[in-house]
């Protein structure tokens, strides 16, 4: 074992590891984003837009995530929609983890009673100032732990963007190896990258949550 | 009609959900000041009422006025009833407060923070202002050591305290309690009775949707009895309570009498 090779292609490596963390967060952002759309989409009342929610859920939800990459980067110019490689990237993440977000969010609002809703209409809030100060503050406490998952497994299905030479940290690393023939060295050091990031990212959302649900604490 | 002295009025109730219809026309005046006391069996209606009252379930039929405004409702110029514009209902609504059985608190704001919201959000006071008030109110219903403490760790007395210390912020016209003790353990009825109790000698304005037959003896001007979606009996709490005319009063008295 050779940890010289490390860090030898180390600059080279860790450009792929920004380039991972800027489509990731990215990738969140849009996501969560159009994630948040959908749920409003869905609670508008609107019948065609409710539908329409339904089926492109539907639709996502029965296609796996590289599926919808080769749509995206290989379909869509046969009828004139070209993307770069990276638009393309992100606009897969986005699409296909959208539903999921909105789903977590639904969730995550309907878990607050009515109760506290009328309440607050008894007060004379509007609708805007429940979702803000009544809705948003609780949802998020409940929303935190099944967000940080999904969003783990955005960052991790980032990698598949290599398959459409996004340079991001699993192509660089295709490219070391196929240099250096020292798989073992740099795939393990990929992996233990993955963990660590992905770990303390863990660890920092459970410590926001808490804090976020601390009014809940009985003792 | 001379309504300067009514806090609220009702006229001909209907609702109904669907097939169901829960009010089959109840009618009634509170005068300012006048705490009312409304009785019956459960699912004659009572809940639904004090619903309709405050607009959060709107009536299917019938004209309720809040101080003489027609509630939830504007004429336009051909004389067609319209629903009324989010933003005037709203006020209306902040006229009318409301405790209910459950308290409904929100669970992420302190005792104090669930008080001064209403005055902060919709009446535009500053922090300062609303924490003073909400400070006085809440030393009014004893809860002045528990200010800064979160729901969770009140017990259901003082969470239901502090829902009544919310409904006073916006210093209503009128308070409807929806069975405000029926939630709660017997050994802490007591503290939210003699809080509601004080308020009654204090000139506020009340609908108390209750079973507390020893409450509505020592607080209410006025006893309604609900049965089946209509008013089938009032009066006075002695006349009520120590000689109800109707046979279906008499039956439900006995039962909660004893």
């Amino acid at each position: 074992m050779e940890l010289s090779i490390i860090f030898e292609y180390a600059p080279m490596l860790l450009q792929g590891l920004q380039l991972t963390i800027v489509i990731s967060i990215g990738g969140i952002i849009c996501s969560l984003t159009l994630g948040s759309v959908l749920v409003a989409l869905s609670r508008s009342g609107i019948r065609a837009l409710v539908i329409l929610v339904r089926v492109y859920t539907e639709i996502i939800l029965g296609i796996p995530v590289l599926v919808l990459l080769y749509l995206i980067y290989f379909v869509l110019p046969e009828v004139g929609i070209r993307f770069a490689e990276i638009p393309t990237g992100l606009l897969t993440l986005t699409l296909y983890y959208s539903p999921y977000m909105a789903e977590i969010i639904r969730g995550a609002i309907n878990a607050i009673p009515t109760g506290q809703i009328e309440a607050a209409r008894t007060v004379g809030m509007s609708n805007f100032q429940i979702a803000k100060r009544i809705m948003v503050p609780q949802a998020l406490g409940l929303a935190i732990p099944p967000l940080t998952g999904i969003c783990i497994g955005l960052v991790k299905d980032s990698a598949l963007l290599s398959i459409i030479s996004v340079h991001e940290f699993a192509y660089q690393t295709k490219q070391a190896v196929a240099r250096t023939f020292a798989p073992f060295e740099l795939w393990a050091f990929v992996a233990l990258c993955y963990w660590a990031i992905l770990s303390i990212w863990e660890v920092v959302m459970r410590k926001v949550e808490r804090r976020v649900t601390r009014y809940r604490e009985t003792g | 009609m001379n309504t300067n002295n009514e806090a609220i009025r009702a006229e001909n109730i209907f609702k109904s959900f669907g097939e169901l219809t829960v009010l089959r026309g109840v009618s009634l005046a509170v005068k300012r000041g006048e705490v009312v006391c409304i009785m019956g069996p459960s699912g004659s209606g009572k809940s639904t009422l004090l619903r309709c009252l405050n607009w959060l379930s709107p009536p299917t039929e019938g004209t309720i006025w809040l101080g003489g405004e027609v509630l939830g409702l504007q004429e336009t110029s051909n004389g067609k009833r319209v629903v009324l514009p989010d933003s005037k209902l709203r006020r209306q609504r902040s006229r009318i407060g409301m405790v209910f059985q459950s308290f409904n608190l929100w669970p992420h704001r302190t005792a104090i923070g669930n008080v001064m919201e209403g005055p902060m959000i919709v009446n535009g006071a500053s922090k300062i202002e609303a924490r003073r008030l909400a400070n006085e109110i809440l030393t009014r219903v004893g809860l002045a050591d528990k200010v800064d403490v979160y729901p969770a760790k009140l017990s259901g007395g003082q969470q239901q305290r502090v829902a009544i210390a919310r409904a006073l912020a916006m210093q209503p016209e009128i308070i409807l309690f929806d069975e405000p003790t029926s939630a709660l353990d017997p050994e802490l009825v007591g503290e939210v009775l003699d809080v509601m109790k004080s308020l009654a000698t204090q000139e506020i304005t009340m609908i108390v949707v209750t079973h507390e037959v020893e409450f509505a003896k020592d607080a209410a001007d006025r006893i309604l009895f609900m049965d089946e979606g209509l008013i089938v009996e009032e009066g006075s709490p002695l006349e009520f309570l120590e000689n109800p005319k109707e046979e279906r009063s008499r039956q439900f008295l006995e039962r909660y009498l004893n």
